[in-house]
């Protein structure tokens, strides 16, 4: 983790240098610097970092006493991670903003000599993230990019009754990522992170 | 441009549905009755190898012949070696302990009338050699020392009763019965039947299997009280369990905290090959093969 931070710092300053080598006196050019938008990942890395992480426990018999609820698992649902993201460009080839990401899981908890629902699990993952990112290919529709983000995660966890709020860091790494589409556009990312390793979505410039 | 992105769009909507992964498999309704059940027949296995089939193998080693009485020592006794402690008392002693003493009053018990008393003594650290099944030990009877007493009712009837000094008390009170002529090697004997009831006490020994402090053990403990309605008739045994061919046993499982449990087992035998167990339980019956 350590040394991908150091990356993308470095990275950053080797195009901050690269910034700074432009000509002052060139016209600022002009481009729409706000967008907005929104997609979806795959799960893998939340569940696996943030969900199984603190456990999904249920009573199962072989674990308990004869007189503790003898239960099994319902169908387990993961909502495919839901991020929104603005980011406002300062150069051409430069993006700062911000990211939010929402996952959700659950699973009703049944007890066995009845089939009844006799509790519900849930998982609610929310994190907040300032971004960076550079787009290193910058044509008419299609520019390719790479980016970070380092934040923070919200985790709460309702399960027989009982809530519970956990604080944890996230990240998401931009290895590369395309967009297509002028004003409106689509996007592909592919990276690590609570994106998931594979991304899309819509979003829009003005 | 504006196809590409509306197709980017649908994929994405459609791409941000659920993931959804398998429930666990439901199992039997009645899973609870069965492990309480096989607790249950894991300790009935356990009292009458190590209580009362000592009784019916010593018996069967006094009656024999002379000559035969070597093999069967290696056969039935293979751990102890057999010791005269006077005229009716006998010793069974694991290397140089008395692991049992046989008080033969009246010689055989194939005798109409003839009582015998078996002490069981427990070993040094007497918790590690507790029967142990599925997250609970069988405390009853391995502790302490214990006697059991057996009588001849009617010349193919026995009456055997055992009872620990405990709250609440753990005992069995059984009757086995043969038609046989022959006097039987022990009551794991197809032509035996069991009735009577009794009480078995486990201690709840949680995730880990570590035994907490004492008073912890003792709010942790679980008991099964048990009735055999109808005759158990014996069919085969596996290490742990008996397998009963006929009869019906209801069983009731409780702590100190006023759970109980109740479950009920029939015993059916419809062919040759395997036995049915009917369990009910929580109002669901269902069999077991």
């Amino acid at each position: 983790m350590k040394r991908i931070i150091l990356f993308w710092g470095i990275l950053c300053s080797f195009l901050g240098a690269q910034a700074q080598q432009e000509p002052v006196s060139a016209p600022s050019p002009t481009f729409p610097r706000h967008s907005l938008q929104i997609g979806s990942g795959d799960p893998t890395l939340i569940r696996l970092m943030y969900i199984n992480r603190s456990g999904c426990p249920y009573y199962h018999l072989i674990d308990n006493d004869w007189f503790s609820p003898d239960t099994y698992r319902g169908k387990k649902t993961t909502l495919f991670p839901i991020s929104l993201s603005y980011s406002y460009s300062l150069k051409k080839w430069l993006a700062l903003g911000g990211m939010t990401t929402y996952n959700c899981y659950f699973y009703s908890e049944y007890e066995r000599s009845t089939r009844k629902v006799v509790g519900q699990f849930e998982k609610h993952f929310f994190a907040f993230m300032p971004t960076i990112h550079f787009t290193w290919l910058n044509k008419k529709i299609v520019s390719l990019y790479s980016g970070g983000a380092l934040g923070v995660a919200f985790l709460y966890t309702y399960s027989r009754g009982e809530h519970l709020w956990e604080v944890a860091p996230a990240f998401q790494l931009t290895f590369i990522g395309i967009r297509v589409g002028k004003t409106w556009y689509g996007f592909g990312e592919y990276g690590v992170g609570v994106k998931g390793f594979l991304a899309t979505g819509i979003g829009y410039k003005f | 441009m504006k196809k590409v992105i509306f197709f980017i769009a649908l994929l994405s909507v459609s791409f941000s549905s659920c993931y959804v992964e398998e429930a666990d498999l439901a199992e039997n309704r009645t899973q609870k009755g069965k492990l309480i059940y096989d607790t249950w027949s894991f300790a009935m296995k356990n009292t009458v190898t190590d209580f009362i089939n000592i009784a019916f193998h010593f018996n069967y080693w006094l009656e024999a012949p002379a000559e035969e009485k070597n093999s069967i020592e290696d056969s039935l006794f293979s751990n102890y070696k057999i010791r005269k402690e006077s005229a009716d008392v006998w010793q069974l002693l694991k290397g140089n302990q008395i692991k049992y003493r046989i008080y033969c009053i009246n010689q055989s018990l194939n005798n109409l009338g003839a009582r015998w008393n078996i002490v069981r003594y427990p070993d040094s650290y007497p918790y590690s050699e507790l029967p142990y099944y599925n997250s609970y030990s069988f405390t009853s009877f391995y502790s302490d020392t214990m006697e059991l007493a057996i009588s001849n009712l009617t010349g193919r009837k026995w009456h055997v009763w055992m009872n620990e000094n405990t709250t609440p008390k753990t005992f069995i009170d059984f009757t086995f019965t043969t038609d046989d002529v022959i006097m039987p090697i022990g009551v794991d004997n197809e032509n035996m039947s069991l009735s009577g009831n009794g009480t078995f006490r486990f201690n709840y020994l949680g995730f880990n299997g570590i035994e907490e402090d004492e008073d912890e053990d003792t709010k942790r403990y679980g008991f099964i009280d048990f009735t055999i309605d109808s005759p158990l008739y014996y069919r085969s045994c596996s290490t742990l369990f008996f397998f009963w061919k006929s009869g019906k046993v209801s069983l009731e499982a409780y702590n100190l905290y006023q759970d109980t449990l109740k479950i009920e087992a029939t015993f059916l035998f419809p062919e040759a090959n395997y036995n049915t167990i009917q369990l009910t339980y929580n109002g669901v019956t269902e069999n077991y093969h």
